[in-house]
């Protein structure tokens, strides 16, 4: 082995020093910055088709006999509100129920169902002739669909 | 055969020539007087954060195109799409930053802007705009780009806009928001 040389014990030292203050330049950074990732989500639904059945919020079968408010949520309607009324996301999809008497467009859709079903109530006994109509894929088209409803 | 870099022409040229420049900086010593000073430190407590809440925007139909915002306090409201109640809670991303007792910071935003879902081909993703307070204020617009902790803590709030097109694609969509904060 042959016997180190002055320069070269001298740029080992400077190596030596370089990587030190290189370390420490590295830690000062760490501890005046640092970061995080969050991450962001959000699901698209696809429009119900007007052929879906429509979701009841309560799970009683309507009798004949009796009469009562009936409520039509739709799919993804959710919970009602604190009145018991269902929220305003009752047209939480792209259908809505109307009866046939709705002389308003599809367009303004949120007003003819307010006024239609007083908030989403619907009264009578039976309730019949209930259409459906796709608020958007097919707006201006009506299908008869067979409804069930329940008790709220 | 020698092939030693050591041994070397201009190898040995430089070495020298270094050497004699640590010579003259080494000869100033001997003309300075001899001080001290006293010398001080101050370590402080290194900046940190860390989130405790994803942004969240649930689910919605597109109806006929337009935006969904979810504010700094994680309420959410819609013009065009249809919000549907169903699937997660709509919520703002919240990060907690620590360090040094009082002190400010600079945040910087980064990440995606837009999310995806598929191979992100056309009506496979949605343009996102941030939204950001330091109070969960139920801002929604705008972006903060300094705090000040008090008491070595604070909390940043992370909302947004989501652009929904009238042809958007149904499904989950995914994209991640980068806070990276540093002392002033």
């Amino acid at each position: 082995m042959r016997p180190r040389v002055g320069y070269q014990r001298f740029f080992r030292c400077s190596a030596l020093e370089l990587a030190l203050m290189t370390t420490i330049a590295v830690i000062s950074a760490s501890a005046s910055a640092d970061s995080v990732k969050t991450s962001v989500s959000a699901v698209v639904i696809a429009p119900a088709n007007v052929s879906d059945t429509v979701l009841i919020h309560a799970s009683s079968a309507l009798a004949s006999d009796v009469t009562a408010n009936l409520t039509i949520r739709l799919p993804g309607a959710g919970l009602p509100g604190p009145d018991n009324r269902p929220l305003h996301s009752a047209s939480a999809t792209s259908l809505a129920v109307l009866s046939n008497d709705c002389l308003q467009t599809i367009r303004i859709l949120a007003s003819c169902v307010k006024r239609m079903h007083k908030d989403g109530m619907l009264n009578g006994d039976p309730v019949s002739n209930i259409l459906l109509n796709a608020a958007v894929d097919t707006r201006f088209a009506r299908n008869d669909v067979g409804v069930t409803v329940t008790y709220n | 055969m020698n092939s030693s870099i050591f041994q070397s022409k201009i190898f040995r040229r430089a070495a020298l020539a270094s050497i004699v420049a640590l010579g003259a900086f080494g000869a100033s010593n001997s003309f300075a007087a001899a001080a001290s000073t006293a010398s001080t430190a101050t370590v402080i407590v290194p900046i940190a954060i860390t989130k405790s809440a994803d942004l969240v925007f649930g689910s919605f139909a597109k109806g006929a195109g337009g935006s969904v915002t979810v504010s700094t306090s994680g309420a959410r409201t819609t013009s065009g799409p249809i919000l549907s109640t169903v699937g997660g809670t709509p919520s703002a991303a919240q990060f907690d930053v620590t360090g040094e007792g009082v002190s400010t910071y600079t945040i910087t935003w980064g990440g995606d802007v837009e999310l995806l879902t598929g191979t992100g081909l056309t009506g496979e993703t949605m343009a996102l705009t941030r939204i950001s307070d330091l109070a969960a204020g139920n801002a929604t617009s705008g972006e903060v780009a300094t705090g000040t902790l008090t008491a070595g803590a604070q909390s940043i709030y992370l909302g947004g806009v989501l652009t929904v097109g009238a042809a958007q694609v149904a499904g989950d969509y995914t994209g991640s928001v980068t806070a990276t904060v540093e002392y002033n």
